[in-house]
């Protein structure tokens, strides 16, 4: 057996023995995203939507492989390139080796599933066409899968330094900022008096098709580079202009390769990542500088100290304060600056999703809370104070200050929406951290932000969704009751709502962690999420 | 004349399956009061998922765990804070330092303000006072088995049930480490600890009991056990040694 292949069957074997939720997740979600591009692909062949929906929808699967390594680092690989270093073969050899196996992942099935809609398209044009459109597809998993690999491997690069941190926390604001805000400066174009009540639109209706402009951009990515050379295949174009993008995207593939190949020689050859975290703390932490106060307390001063001191939750830390700095200046110098006070929810939104997955952060630690007695109260307790100190607090002073100078028309619906939110967030993200856990290394193998935390991507999105509706209660409440924009209304509403999620929420997560504490404890002992399920729960 | 105290621990018909592995098979089991006791194994013999049962964390199939007389089912509360536990392989508060990690496991339990004291003497006697700054992740095996050590102890529990305390630790710490539990117990405490280091069972613990495929094979006095041979010859009797035989690529 060639060590290519030993590579791809141990690969195959990790992938199989699981833990297998999260990618179990990733598959169904993926592949049914595939669905709706190829059914697009259908429907543009049969003339029922415009085709430059499918560039779209191409473009923005192709956009997920550069995204997805910045959006979730310490997403573990597969083959840690740190397993082989003792191998008697020079690095580049072993990277050369190991390049093969990554085209084994649920990624690259799903986005083969997703290219196929360039058959679909080609099929009515003959069998030219349609081998056109096979090249055009593996060409462009090939490019993608490298361009993912080599984004996972730069970002994984940039983590192990401070300064290198700093700058993939900057670039992950500034996606988040673009993904939440972006939106804002067009529709302020679109719709500039809405802040007044006004509905009249500007611009030209929206056709059924993406503007000419953004579809031709999009092709000349590399990421429309495929449906580009199909577009020249079932048209009158040339060979060449079939071939040009093709024949670029193999190039490209392959620079992303060997660049992949270097970064994991580069890994390879250096010694055992860093084993100290280079956190010293102050002069407080001797006992003469002792906080007093009970157990809530206690663990409150545990969770500051931690959000400052573990490299994850410190990332996440700053990705939450930058990101609505951020959006704030996407949205101010727009006809929208009404809009501003908004900002609040998306603020207490981002707090709540970096800090869904806190009890796995922590990992096998869980195991002191649940042997003292009354602890498991004062935990939940604690972490929404701290929480509350260092998101909820900042957020709900910038959204007052945000609605002083911004003298929105609508700061109480924000000010109302953004108490609820915070409320939400604060008692739920808690809750989901114990009942969704995204199982990485435990806590006293965590030194850096290079190191392997679960993907949280589902508790993310699962907060996200959930604080998104809470915040929406006082509104719709408020519309529904007839108030209008009555301030007191919004904000008796949004302090109601926001408490009632508090009052709710921390008995539930309380009762959950004392009856599945154990089994969460011994999911996370193991790396083994299945155990949260399998274990029966504890007596009481 | 005064009642006799109850059973530091009392194990009856305890039983843990995994799946088809039965992992503890009806364990009966008392450590009387003021012992310094010792289970001891081979690898997957049961010990350390008997100590987590008793510990709390993980839930009996069948079978009562009682805790300075209280049921672990019922009083859970009294028997948590009977207990100091110190379990292999978990995590602790690991962006805390030694003293801050005291400080807040002393607030967590509602020690008065005497924890400073003891926080102090359990950091002096054990040597993590010479690394104020340094975070509980950053601590070598034997400072992360001493700092565990003393967050078991420092409510001053009555029993203290420790997994594997002497495994890979220096001489030094070995001896920290043996030296303050020696304290305890002739304080009156009870430890109940796992461990493979056969010559330290034999040296420390005054009763022991083998344990092989969650049953317990023998249980006495560590001379009772040893039955006069050495408690390391006893084990590999008892427990059967690894085949033996030449291996010629080897040669």
């Amino acid at each position: 057996m060639s060590a290519s292949t030993a590579f791809a069957s141990l690969r195959w074997r990790i992938m199989r023995h699981g833990p297998n939720d999260e990618r179990g997740f990733g598959l169904v979600a993926g592949l049914a995203a595939a669905a709706g591009v190829i059914a697009l692909a259908v429907l543009a062949r049969a003339g029922a939507v415009h085709p430059s929906w499918l560039t779209a929808a191409v473009s923005l699967f192709g956009l997920t492989w550069l995204v997805g390594p910045i959006l979730l680092p310490g997403s573990s690989p597969v083959l840690d390139p740190q397993w082989f270093r003792t191998l008697p073969r020079r690095p580049i050899t072993i990277a050369r080796e190991m390049a093969a196996s990554e085209a084994i992942s649920v990624g690259t099935l799903i986005t083969a599933v997703a290219l196929s809609s360039m058959l679909v398209v080609a099929a009515p044009h003959g069998p030219a066409a349609v081998a056109v459109a096979a090249a055009a597809a593996a060409a462009q998993l090939y490019f993608l899968l490298w361009l993912g690999r080599c984004a996972a491997a730069v970002v994984g690069r940039l983590l192990s330094s401070t300064p290198g941190m700093w700058v993939a926390a900057l670039q992950m604001s500034v996606l988040l900022a673009v993904s939440f805000a972006g939106w804002v400066p067009l529709m302020a174009l679109v719709l500039p008096d809405l802040g007044e009540g006004g509905t009249e639109v500007v611009v030209p209706p929206v056709s059924a098709a993406v503007p000419a402009a953004v579809e031709d951009a999009l092709l000349g990515l590399p990421t429309g580079w495929g449906l580009a050379a199909v577009g020249a295949a079932t048209s009158s174009d040339s060979f060449i202009a079939a071939a040009m993008p093709l024949a670029g995207l193999v190039a490209g593939g392959a620079v992303l390769r060997a660049g992949w190949i270097a970064l994991t020689a580069h890994t390879l050859s250096r010694p055992p990542a860093r084993a100290q975290s280079s956190v010293t703390a102050g002069r407080s932490a001797a006992l003469a500088g002792s906080h007093g106060g009970g157990a809530v307390r206690a663990v409150t001063v545990r969770e500051l100290k931690t959000w400052f001191r573990d490299p994850h939750r410190k990332l996440g830390l700053g990705h939450a304060w930058i990101t609505p700095l951020l959006m704030i200046l996407l949205v101010a110098p727009t006809d929208w600056t009404w809009a501003l006070p908004f900002i609040g929810v998306m603020a207490a939104v981002l707090g709540a999703m970096v800090a869904v997955n806190t009890y796995s952060l922590d990992g096998t630690a869980l195991w002191q809370p649940l042997t003292t007695p009354g602890a498991i109260r004062a935990d939940v307790r604690g972490r929404q104070a701290a929480w509350m100190l260092l998101f909820g607090t900042p957020v709900l002073a910038g959204t007052v200050l945000l609605c002083l100078l911004s003298r929105s028309p609508l700061w109480a619906v924000a000010l109302g929406m953004t108490l609820a939110a915070t409320g939400a967030a604060c008692a739920g993200a808690p809750l989901l951290s114990a009942l969704m856990p995204a199982i990485g290394a435990d806590a006293r193998e965590r030194v850096s932000t290079a190191d392997r935390t679960g993907n949280a991507g589902g508790g993310q999105w699962t907060v996200f969704t959930a604080v998104a509706a809470v915040a929406a209660v006082p509104a719709v409440a408020a519309h529904l009751g007839g108030a209008g924009s009555l301030w007191p209304v919004h904000l008796a509403l949004g302090i109601a709502t926001g408490a009632a999620a508090v009052l709710g929420l921390s008995p539930l997560t309380q009762r959950y962690l004392r009856r599945s504490g154990p089994a969460l404890l011994s999911a996370m002992a193991a790396g083994d999420p299945a155990r949260l399920r399998s274990a029966p729960p504890a007596r009481s | 004349m005064t009642a006799a105290a109850p059973p530091a621990v009392q194990l009856s018909g305890l039983t843990k399956r995994f799946g088809d592995r039965l992992a503890v098979d009806s364990i009966d089991l008392t450590v009387p009061a003021g012992t310094f006791y010792g289970i001891v194994g081979p690898n997957g013999a049961g010990k350390s998922t008997t100590l987590s049962m008793i510990a709390g964390l993980l839930a009996p199939d069948s079978g009562t765990v009682r805790v300075a007389g209280f049921d672990a089912a019922s009083r859970r509360e009294q028997v948590l804070d009977a207990l100091g536990i110190m379990l292999e392989g978990l995590s602790l508060p690991e962006r805390l330092t030694g003293a801050e990690l005291l400080e807040y496991t002393a607030r967590l339990r509602g020690i008065g303000d005497g924890w400073r004291t003891r926080a102090s003497d359990l950091l002096e006697v054990l040597e993590l006072d010479g690394a104020p700054s340094t975070l509980v992740v950053d601590y070598s095996t034997g400072m992360r088995k001493k700092i565990g050590l003393a967050v078991a102890l420092l409510h001053r529990p009555r029993v203290l049930v420790l997994d594997e305390p002497f495994e890979a630790i220096d001489p030094v710490s070995a001896r920290a480490i043996d030296g303050l539990l020696r304290q305890y117990v002739g304080g009156g405490g009870t430890v109940l600890l796992s461990s493979h280091i056969m010559d330290v069972v034999e040296r420390t613990c005054e009763r022991v009991a083998l344990i092989k495929d969650g049953r317990i094979l023998t249980e006495g006095t560590v001379d009772e056990v040893r039955a006069g041979s050495t408690l390391d010859d006893t084990f590999v009797d008892l427990v059967g040694a690894a085949p033996q035989r030449a291996i010629g690529w080897l040669a």
